[in-house]
């Protein structure tokens, strides 16, 4: 018997948190196959009891350093709702250009930055070279749709991280038509890069194929804000129902929990929504990404890559059509109808559906809450997924290097929030 | 000590009570220590989120200080 221990960790990209895999083979069959989330809790749950509601979203926004501007329009979504609270059309549209901005940089972060160099067989986006026309190309792409997000979202929500204009009722400042125009100009030039990434993604030939369920939320036109839950069986799910249909599971080595539909594990996300609502998006990405919308609906799990690039393209010109077709005045702040109740936010947040719910009391502190956040959806399948990848790839005797690579491009296309931190392999076989 | 991540460090005692059994499991600390009661620490950029000029001249400088990139008054 002899035993293979694989345990590393180099060429470190973090974004966010920290994640094990341990996988257990004994004869040609997996054991174990662990995906654990490792990231300390920061016991949200508990801390945000007897909170100021007021205070609660920016709170809540700290739970992701990535996707943080989605915690925090869902955290005031729900926190809208407990209260009776109708955002103005234009509140609406100031949300969808913030949420556009977050999905534009978060997708482009993922894509070039993780996903994208296992592509060219390189360790990290660094390992381009400049002097190279196409990888030079890359590189620039990469920062030029970034920063067109980044800036975008910080005209809207005043930063890119954590942002300060958005609060319970409406935006806190207003865009000028000089920072207005600025924007325009980024994201057109931006366009030309993110009709590459398309192309990039679309001739990536990794393949994963599985079988499950996929959910999102679902609406005409494509939103990540608006809509009802839907899943791929028909499942229609008003946004307050959201509990009753999401059962929790306790996985013990893992600081997270995963969850799953009917007792059965599902996918949140880019592939998810664009399988469920591909025909929504915007009619200039309808027409620009046509070829690339052909692999939708797609069991290809790598496509989730091709769905975010589609999806970028979709933010931009959602983005550009509101943001020339807008004339932004300054608003007073919605007041609360009611001083207590129940509210739920739903968000489609960069990796998935994002749920907050928050309880308020009379005198407007947080009396309890709840989060679903989407990698603790996509948990079960990651393990699931790759259990069967170590089976079909132990009969080809690969050495430890590749099955770790191979591992880690599957881990990476579920875009967890840590997807880097996926690089702590335990593969044991005896 | 920084808020949220040492935010349990202000439970009561029946919060924590609801929470023991992740401290346990996973054996975390009594209390959320700062970075600096750890390791010695020897530049802080305060955060989140950080300010991104004051990083770059951080991260500048120990690029500098282990002659990753020349320093300001080196030629070439």
């Amino acid at each position: 018997m002899h035993q293979v221990d694989l345990s590393f960790t180099k060429e470190v990209t973090k974004v966010e948190g920290s994640a094990t895999l341990t996988v257990s083979v004994k004869n040609g069959k997996v054991e174990a196959c662990h995906f654990g989330i490792t990231e300390f809790k920061r016991f949200y749950t508990q801390a945000m009891r007897g909170k100021a509601m007021k205070a609660l979203p920016s709170l809540l926004a700290r739970i992701c350093g990535t996707c943080s501007n989605a915690h925090l329009l869902c955290s005031i979504e729900a926190c809208e709702h407990a209260l009776g609270i109708t955002p103005s059309p234009q509140s609406m549209i100031m949300k969808k250009l913030t949420m556009n901005g977050l999905i534009i940089r978060d997708h482009a972060l993922h894509l070039y930055l993780f996903a994208l160099p296992d592509m060219y067989g390189k360790d990290n986006f660094l390992s381009f070279d400049e002097n190279i026309p196409e990888q030079h190309e890359i590189l620039h792409d990469a920062f030029e749709i970034k920063g067109a997000g980044n800036h975008l979202s910080i005209m809207i929500a005043g930063r890119s991280v954590h942002g300060v204009n958005p609060t319970i009722g409406g935006f806190l400042k207003v865009p000028t038509p000089e920072e207005i125009n600025k924007s325009i100009d980024e994201l057109h030039h931006a366009r030309l890069a993110v009709r590459r990434t398309i192309d990039r993604f679309l001739k990536c030939d990794f393949r994963f194929d599985r079988k499950t369920h996929f959910m999102a939320l679902v609406a005409d036109p494509f939103s990540f804000l608006d809509g009802r839950i839907v899943s791929d069986a028909g499942e229609d799910i008003q946004e307050r129902d959201y509990r009753a249909h999401l059962e929790r599971t306790v996985i013990p080595y893992s600081h997270a929990h995963g969850y799953t539909y009917k007792g059965a594990s599902y996918m949140v996300g880019a592939l998810a929504r664009l399988n469920l609502s591909k025909n929504t998006l915007h009619i200039n990405t309808l027409r620009d990404a046509a070829k690339a919308l052909e692999r939708f609906p797609s069991t290809n799990i790598y496509d989730n890559n091709l769905a975010q690039a589609i999806e970028i393209l979709h933010c931009v010109d959602q983005s550009i059509e509101l943001l020339e077709s807008t004339t932004f005045v300054k608003e007073p702040i919605v007041q609360p109808t009611r001083k207590e109740g129940i509210g739920v936010g739903v968000i489609e947040a960069p990796r998935g559906t994002l749920y907050h719910k928050v309880t308020v009391n009379p005198d407007g502190t947080v009396k309890e809450g709840d989060i679903v956040v989407p990698t603790g959806q996509n948990q079960i399948n990651i393990e699931q997924d790759m259990a069967r990848l170590v089976e079909e790839l132990l009969p080809t005797n690969p050495d430890q290097e590749t099955l770790q690579l191979e591992l880690e491009k599957l881990v990476r296309a579920y875009d967890p929030c840590m997807s880097c931190a996926s690089h702590f392999l335990t593969v044991k076989i005896s | 000590m920084g808020l949220p991540s040492a935010q349990r460090n202000t439970f009561d005692p029946a919060r924590l009570a609801e929470i023991q059994h992740m401290l346990d499991r996973f054996a975390y600390l009594p209390k959320v220590l700062k970075v600096a009661d750890v390791v010695k620490v020897d530049v802080v950029v305060p955060g989140c989120p950080m300010d991104e000029k004051m990083f770059l001249r951080v991260l500048d400088g120990a690029l500098k200080q282990f002659e990753i990139i020349p320093p300001d008054n080196a030629s070439g």
